[in-house]
């Protein structure tokens, strides 16, 4: 085994993507094998197998989907619910949202039918007063009645558990005495934060995912027990940050969004290295396309999500909008007479008609093989010889065209055009609409399919310009190899900060700080330092919302040197920033401590995969294929991308293909190489 | 509308009690289909004395309909 070598797995919902790097002596492998879907171990077996025999891996990184693909398929696994009598139905009344306004049927169905959610009597007050104590043979009847109904995880959530878990420590030990497996767990476990739905709602969802991403990681680790391989194995989690697989089985909810995030890790690494700290991060894959936004150098945290509807998550994720357009997508026109493409995608399995495995329904990826956008003769992913150009063309004019009453090539010009207003406007929704400056910004599109709209997301977008990264279809396994560790916790204190009992509140801070420095340390040793850091959520009194704020502050020595002082300075200058004005005379409160633990990775150089002496404009140039472009066939130069050197100027109109995408450069635009070996897409300098 | 009870005050250690319906129902609560208010009753939506006599359907122990019981109390009763 070699330490330095680390193996970063990402399991999309098309492709699974491998990188293989070593630190010390900067080598790589990458490698793209089709995902199977149900069976995603395999597609991981396969793809590991494909750079290694096992032995040289130190470590392996694996982003997944499988927790997301569970959540919006409702594919979990049978929860039962114990809670506070009284209690029962607080996942299913939500905050009173709906998901439309008007109607007379609501159509919400919660992770926990209702006659899996039984009440025990318990009392906890807000101020951690246990009012009534609960019965522990009342909790072991229930637990035996949910597991009889069926039930195969079960979650304990008793109300003001963040203020005292001494009943729900309880519950869980009684109940788990009668239960038949590991999968249970109490919401003061998961999260000891105020707010009943949200800790309601992100426990139930934690036993919802545990069953399923338990075995998952026990598929893998039994698999991975057939190599020679004896390194450690970790999971990205929804902040951008890694995890063992051990903390991972705990709270499989914190991987809701880890594919996605270790995408926007790795474009942010590679924006910044590039010289640019504003970027908008566009992944556009098989089936979705996620955008996300850096500002300053820094991916954009969320303090809670809505995986979909009424499904929130309170954890700390990378923010990312996703919508169904990929390559996979299908298009058709609606009952007005609409074009539409997606959010029904076909996947890799059958995928687009041109791969001929049976779906005639034409996708995107079929409207770019008509228009000669993408090489049929060289697929990407490497399990087809070619695409069937023909059958593209049938799906196309069957669906699509006959439909519009317009010909084939139009057709195809047309699907295009969709897909690429709706990146537009998924682009839009990040950046304009949340005052941020596109001009300001570059666009970093990867995955697969990303390149082919790069021309189209800085045209319509206004972006200051595109960099396409050396390698687009392997950035999230890029992602999984330079994403630090990272452990969050959350605990609600609710403490005033007039007469703050300032010593009481440092032995609390820690020890959380030394709990998550713990959990982030028993990981493994391929860290080289961990960073802690302090936030709470403050407001003034009398306000329901919250502000996040840092406080400058570190743990040594046995303390953390907070001071009333600091938190109040800490507090007024985030205020002031987000309202423009201090509500001076009011007390102020402390409502939660955050802490986070960073085992940060040394900065992997980016110029390691810059082209080499060996790479040359005339090796770059493939010839010349007829490209259609805005309605008329146009002779277009093809360039063999990862031959060009660094500097290299490629001119519009041109097409540049590499194993894992393929790049089309709109009149108007062109192409430069910079010294890591990134495409720059800018207007033409005038 | 205006409320019953309005500007009520209540001192140290009164209990207030509230209790608000259901919201209202659409349509002849006869012709909901049995197995919907089997599964209100296995829910707990609804007990099984209300399915019985505002629903006409006869639901046992188990949550399983009695279809001819049911058949029996929708023709005639309630008409």
């Amino acid at each position: 085994m070699n330490p330095s070598n680390i193996l970063g797995v990402d399991v999309g919902g098309t492709f699974t993507d491998l990188l293989l790097f070593d630190a010390e002596t900067k080598a790589f492998r990458t490698a793209k094998v089709p995902s199977q879907r149900g069976d995603e171990s395999a597609g991981f077996m396969q793809g590991i197998a494909a750079v290694s025999a096992g032995r040289e891996i130190g470590s392996i990184v694996h982003g997944t989907t499988v927790g997301t693909n569970s959540l919006l398929e409702r594919r979990g696994h049978k929860v039962g619910v114990i809670t506070t009598r009284g209690f029962r139905d607080v996942l299913e009344m939500r905050r009173r949202d709906r998901r439309r306004t008007w109607g007379l049927w609501g159509d919400f169905t919660p992770i926990v039918d209702r006659d899996l959610r039984m009440e025990v009597n318990e009392r906890t007050l807000a101020d951690g007063t246990i009012r009534c104590e609960v019965d522990e043979a009342e909790v072991r009847a229930a637990a035996t009645a949910l597991r009889e109904r069926g039930a195969e995880a079960l979650a304990v959530i008793f109300i003001n558990t963040y203020a005292n878990p001494a009943n729900e420590q309880k519950a869980l030990a009684a109940a788990r005495s009668v239960w038949h497996n590991e999968f249970v767990s109490a919401s003061h476990q998961v999260l000891p934060e105020i707010r009943e739905f949200e800790r309601s709602s992100t426990t139930a969802l934690n036993s919802y995912l545990q069953p399923g991403v338990s075995s998952y990681l026990a598929r893998l680790e039994q698999a991975l027990g057939t190599l020679p391989f004896e390194g450690q194995f970790y999971i990205v989690q929804s902040n951008g940050g890694v995890m063992s697989t051990a903390t991972a089985r705990r709270f499989p909810v914190r991987t809701a969004l880890s594919g996605p995030a270790a995408g926007v890790i790795a474009a942010a690494a590679i924006a910044r290295q590039a010289g640019y700290d504003n970027a908008i991060t566009c992944d556009l894959g098989g089936t979705s396309f996620d955008v996300s936004v850096i500002a300053n150098g820094r991916a954009s945290l969320a303090a809670q999500a809505t995986i979909d509807f009424g499904l929130v998550i309170r954890t700390p994720m990378i923010e990312i909008t996703t919508i169904g357009a990929g390559g996979g997508s299908i298009a058709s026109v609606d009952r007005g007479g609409l074009l539409q493409v997606g959010p029904e995608s076909a996947g890799s399995v059958p995928g687009p008609a041109c791969y001929g495995q049976g779906n005639e329904r034409p996708t995107l990826t079929d409207a770019h093989v008509v228009l000669g956008r993408i090489n049929a003769e060289r697929p990407i992913g490497g399990k087809l010889a070619r695409l069937d150009v023909e059958a593209a063309k049938r799906a196309i004019l069957t669906h699509a065209g006959r439909p519009l009453g317009i010909d084939v090539l139009e057709a195809a010009e047309a699907i295009v055009r969709v897909a690429d207003a709706r990146m537009a406007g998924a682009i839009r929704l990040v950046s304009i609409e949340r005052g941020h400056d596109p001009t300001k910004f570059v666009g970093v599109p990867f995955g697969g399919g990303g390149a082919l709209h790069v021309s189209a997301i800085v045209k319509e977008i206004g972006l200051q310009m595109a960099l396409v990264p050396r390698f687009p279809g392997v950035t999230s396994a890029l992602g999984c190899v330079i994403a630090d560790l990272r452990h969050d916790q959350v605990q609600t204190l609710n403490l005033s900060l007039d007469g703050l009992d300032i010593e009481a509140l440092d032995r609390r801070m820690v020890a959380v700080g030394e709990e998550v420095r713990a959990v982030v340390n028993a990981a493994g040793a391929m860290v080289s330092q961990i960073d802690l850091s302090f936030e709470f959520d403050m407001h003034y009194v009398g306000q329901t919302h919250t502000v996040a704020v840092q406080v400058p502050v570190t743990l040594q020595g046995g303390t953390t040197g907070i001071s009333s002082a600091a938190i109040r300075t800490a507090f007024e200058t985030v205020y002031a920033a987000s309202f423009s004005r201090l509500l001076s005379g009011l007390p102020v409160r402390i409502v939660s401590l955050r802490v986070a633990a960073t085992g940060r990775r040394p900065e992997l150089d980016l110029s390691v995969f810059a082209p080499g002496p060996e790479a040359s404009v005339e090796k770059a140039r493939l010839g010349t294929r007829p490209v259609r472009i805005d309605g008329a066939w146009c002779e277009t130069q093809i360039w063999s991308r990862l031959d060009l050197p660094v500097g290299a100027i490629v001119e519009a109109p041109a097409i540049l293909e590499q194993p894992d995408a393929t790049i089309y450069i709109e009149p108007g635009l062109r192409g430069r190489v910079d010294r890591l070996g990134n495409l720059i897409v800018e207007r033409v300098p005038q | 509308m205006v409320s019953k009870i309005t500007n009520l005050s209540i001192g140290q250690g009164h209990k207030m009690r509230l209790e608000t319906p259901g919201g209202g129902g659409f349509g002849d609560p006869l012709t909901r289909h049995p197995e919907r208010v089997a599964r209100d009753v296995r829910l707990g939506y609804v007990t099984q004395a209300s399915a019985r006599n505002d629903y006409g359907v006869v639901v046992d122990e188990d949550g399983a309909i009695d279809a001819l019981a049911t058949a029996g109390l929708r023709s005639g009763a309630g008409r």
